[in-house]
């Protein structure tokens, strides 16, 4: 956020803010001011003391106390309401920003000079690695190109690794786009890795412990003033990184609803570019950085309930290195693939910002959000669109999800152990429980040119995706590929070959990379 | 342009009734009937002896067959048409509508081939994603005869229900609302396989005890179903499904019914479909089997009456194979 938005920023998200809680009648500030001041004293008596924390205890406690000693809860909301709108808001400086996607490329190349010198220096006659051989954007590039000009943009990718927020970060610069003011969890400004990113990529703070409404207003309020300012957002809309290694079906609706009340102040208030454009990306990794840790949740039940991570992979160092070390020595691929353009209510937009019918019929879509030709206030409405909006998105993530060697290998695997045990569960097998846990190459070879076939078959329907570069190869190469990245990256193996026989290693990380191919029925 | 509150689509029993319940709230409803004898009777005689005998057109329903006016000029369309036809028609609105308006299907059952909801098709075919469906034990044979009833809206947009509720409840008809507009459309549609081994029961003369078994455990069977798409547990018990149901069943009055009817007598189907005329349940069984086998769901029932329909089962032989199921508990 620019210094001088910054401040007018600040004011309409509070003044806006508040004005909806005391619009809500009699009581609502009360409630809502308690419901806050419940949240935040159980959340900070739970953390960790630092400066910080003790200041944020202090705040809460006299806001409690004031209420207790009749002090005008609407004065006491207002400075609850600038508390968080403060913390929220980032320090996003253009001059740094400038300087840090300068620093990118070659902090990630002396990193992985550093990994594999002669390799890389004998490939690359600058020394500096390429980049653009390892992070393959693609999609409706242009489209996002040119709706830029034409009204905001809302980048919402899927979500499987902290790494992903630097690989959109640096496809957006690639691609000659500004900043987007992006949604990141507190945590990643912590992160020893990542929070250089975080602090200058045009991130603002979200912390998600805290759960309460007063808090979720204030970010979608300032989401949606940040867009009506001109900013273009990013978000993961599945709220958190995948557990399952699936490209998310469930997104929350909370920040996406910004896009259709953005749009909707835009009209209201005549700015000349009012529309508000959402553009899906989906992240497909050969591997992912932290695997190990998300499948281990979401294989835990106790587990489940982590929605934050705050010891995974992403805070090893080394860890990071050996990630990056490998994309580079295996030519791992990760794609990056936009998909086409929605507007808030579904529609897909073409490149000149006009919204089409499934017929490709233009959509006049004033008309969703007006009543006898006046404009219409109505939330439930508007849930109802963005909940249409998130079908979308997912059915988008789907289409452009690009099926990898890792993905196909995994998959095959699977299922040869599903059908060579019959009558054991999900949870026996991954037990160790399992009767035959190895095949000959010829069966794991067969299954996965059977699974190619399938899923060339639906990307001919344009209903997934799947890397090019299988398709100069034959299945056997395919197998060679996985296997090669499933035995360097991870603790342990994922796949391997014993003597005559390719077995699995790590059937918890085995489920985590054949989920990709879920929600196909194949 | 000022609209119209409310247009009907389609000159069939269910149409032209509707059109004729939304007249006693609105003084003006034009109903869109593409057959041009069946329009012209109804501009001359007022009448519609076909499907409604007895019936006598209020002054305000206005048979017309310019869709485009009717289209573009209505807050409200209800498009009343059979499910083949839906579709069709869906698209050609599509070409006039606009985001502002509400369509809302009057047609039960799944397309096939796609197994898709009438809802479905509408945001397929158009721009408007203010969508909803109207189900329930309404019989447009009844009401024709000055007989009350009831009918339920489905839809996630409340503007749709209140809307709908607004222009047509009355003395003759109450509306309910319903969020859950999957399951309204779901379940009606499910509902027509039931209703088929409803008539299968009535015609091998098995007695009520049975058909309330029937009714019973097929009601249980397409709930399980409709909830694991997503569906709430509660519309199934509501007036769209169990409502219907019941009408359907007891009435005896449904296509449906009579196929089973005459199935279990030992007509051949075709001789069935002829006499009985063209039945929702034959698509929605492959749809609803298709559906179970996919989410791993046991649809005994269902299953049952895919053997009758398509591999030629004789329906005796299927009371008893479902008979001669294992023992469960009640709610498994």
């Amino acid at each position: 956020m620019r210094k001088e938005h910054r401040e007018r920023v600040l004011i309409e998200v509070t003044t806006r803010v508040h004005a909806n809680i005391v619009g809500q009648g009699e009581g609502a500030v009360e409630r809502v001011l308690s419901d806050a001041i419940y949240h935040e004293r159980r959340r900070l008596d739970a953390e960790h003391g630092n400066g910080q924390v003790a200041g944020q205890r202090a705040f809460w406690r006299d806001i409690q106390a004031r209420m207790r000693d009749g002090d005008d809860p609407r004065k006491l909301i207002m400075r609850a309401i600038q508390n968080h709108a403060e913390e929220i808001i980032g320090r996003f400086d253009p001059r740094v920003y400038t300087v840090a996607t300068r620093l990118i490329p070659p902090a990630l190349g002396l990193l992985l000079n550093a990994a594999t010198p002669r390799k890389l220096l004998g490939r690359i006659p600058n020394g500096a690695p390429n980049l653009r051989q390892n992070i393959i954007l693609q999609g409706h590039i242009t489209a996002l190109q040119r709706l830029h000009d034409r009204g905001r943009i809302i980048l919402v990718p899927t979500h499987l690794s902290h790494l992903d927020s630097v690989v959109v970060g640096w496809a957006l610069h690639e691609l000659g786009l500004p900043p987007f003011a992006y949604g990141a969890g507190l945590n990643l400004f912590t992160n020893p890795m990542l929070s250089f990113f975080m602090h200058n990529l045009g991130a603002y703070k979200v912390d998600r412990k805290k759960r309460h409404d007063l808090y979720k207003d204030v970010l979608k309020e300032y989401c949606t003033v940040s867009l009506e300012q001109g900013y273009d957002n990013l978000f993961f809309p599945g709220g958190t990184r995948g557990r399952s290694g699936a490209v998310e079906s469930h997104l929350k609706m909370g920040l996406l609803g910004c896009g259709v009340t953005a749009y909707q102040n835009n009209l209201r208030a005549r700015r000349p570019q009012p529309r508000v454009f959402i553009v899906p990306a989906t992240l497909s990794y050969h591997l992912v950085l932290e695997a190990e840790t998300l499948i281990d949740d979401f294989l835990q039940e106790v587990g489940k309930s982590r929605y934050i991570i705050e010891d995974d992979e992403s805070t090893e160092p080394m860890k990071v290195y050996q990630f990056v070390r490998n994309i580079i020595t295996l030519n791992s691929r990760i794609y990056c693939t936009f998909g086409k353009p929605l507007d808030p209510f579904g529609n897909d937009v073409d490149e000149e910002g006009i919204s089409r019918d499934p017929h490709g019929r233009p959509v006049d879509i004033s008309r969703y959000v007006m009543d006898q030709g006046e404009l219409q206030r109505d939330e439930q409405r508007d849930r109802e669109y963005t909940r249409f909006l998130g079908e979308r998105i997912v059915q988008s993530f789907h289409r452009e999800n690009v099926i990898l060697s890792t993905h196909l290998l995994a998959r095959a695997l699977w299922d040869l152990l599903g059908a060579a045990n019959p009558g054991i569960d999900m949870y026996r097998l991954l037990g160790g429980g399992g009767r035959v846990l190895s095949f000959p190459p010829h069966e794991v070879i067969d299954r996965v040119a059977r699974l190619k076939q399938q899923v060339d078959a639906l990307a001919a329907q344009h209903r997934i995706r799947i890397d090019p570069q299988l398709n100069e190869v034959d299945a056997a190469a395919v197998v060679e590929e996985a296997l090669l990245h499933f035995a360097t990256y991870h603790e342990r193996k994922v796949a391997v070959r014993v003597g005559d026989r390719i077995a699995p290693e790590d059937l918890p990380l085995l489920v985590y990379y054949s989920n990709r191919l879920n929600g196909y029925e194949l | 342009m000022k609209r119209e509150p409310v247009a009907v689509l389609g000159g069939g029993a269910w149409g032209t009734i509707l059109a004729q319940l939304f007249s006693h709230n609105v003084p003006r409803v034009p109903l869109w009937v593409r057959d041009a004898e069946l329009r012209e009777e109804l501009i001359t005689t007022r009448t519609h002896p076909r499907a409604l005998p007895g019936l006598t057109l209020a002054a305000g329903v206005v048979p017309t067959d310019d869709l485009e006016a009717v289209v573009r000029g209505a807050e409200l369309l209800i498009l009343a048409v059979p499910t083949p036809a839906f579709r069709d028609l869906a698209r050609r609105v599509g070409e006039f509508a606009q985001g502002d308006q509400i369509l809302v299907s009057g047609a039960k059952g799944l397309e096939e081939g796609t197994g898709a909801r009438m809802s479905e098709i509408l945001i397929d075919e158009t721009c408007v994603r203010r969508v909803g469906a109207l189900a329930g034990p309404a019989y447009a044979g009844e009401m024709a005869r000055g007989a009350p009833g009831a009918a339920v809206i489905g839809s996630g947009f409340q503007a749709v229900v209140e809307r709908v509720q607004l222009r047509l409840a009355s003395e003759r008809i109450r509306v309910y609302g319903n969020t859950d507009l999957l399951g309204v459309e779901l379940g009606g549609a499910l509902t027509n396989i039931i209703t088929f081994a409803c008539g299968i029961s009535d015609g091998l003369e098995l007695g009520n005890g049975i058909k309330a078994v029937v009714l019973d455990r097929g009601l249980a069977e397409v709930t399980r179903l409709g909830v694991r798409l997503g569906a709430q547990a509660s519309t199934f018990h509501g007036l769209s499904v169990l409502g219907d149901l019941m009408a359907a069943a007891l009435s005896g009055e449904s296509r449906n019914f009579r196929l089973g009817v005459l199935l279990a007598r030992g007509c051949s189907l075709q001789e069935a479909l002829e006499q009985a005329g063209p039945a929702e349940c034959i698509p929605t069984t492959r749809m609803a089997l298709e559906l179970a086998q996919r989410e791993g769901i046991e649809t005994p029932l269902v299953s049952a009456m895919a053997k009758v329909l398509f591999e030629g089962v004789a329906p005796k032989d299927m009371i008893r194979e479902l008979m001669r199921r294992r023992s469960i508990y009640e709610g498994a």
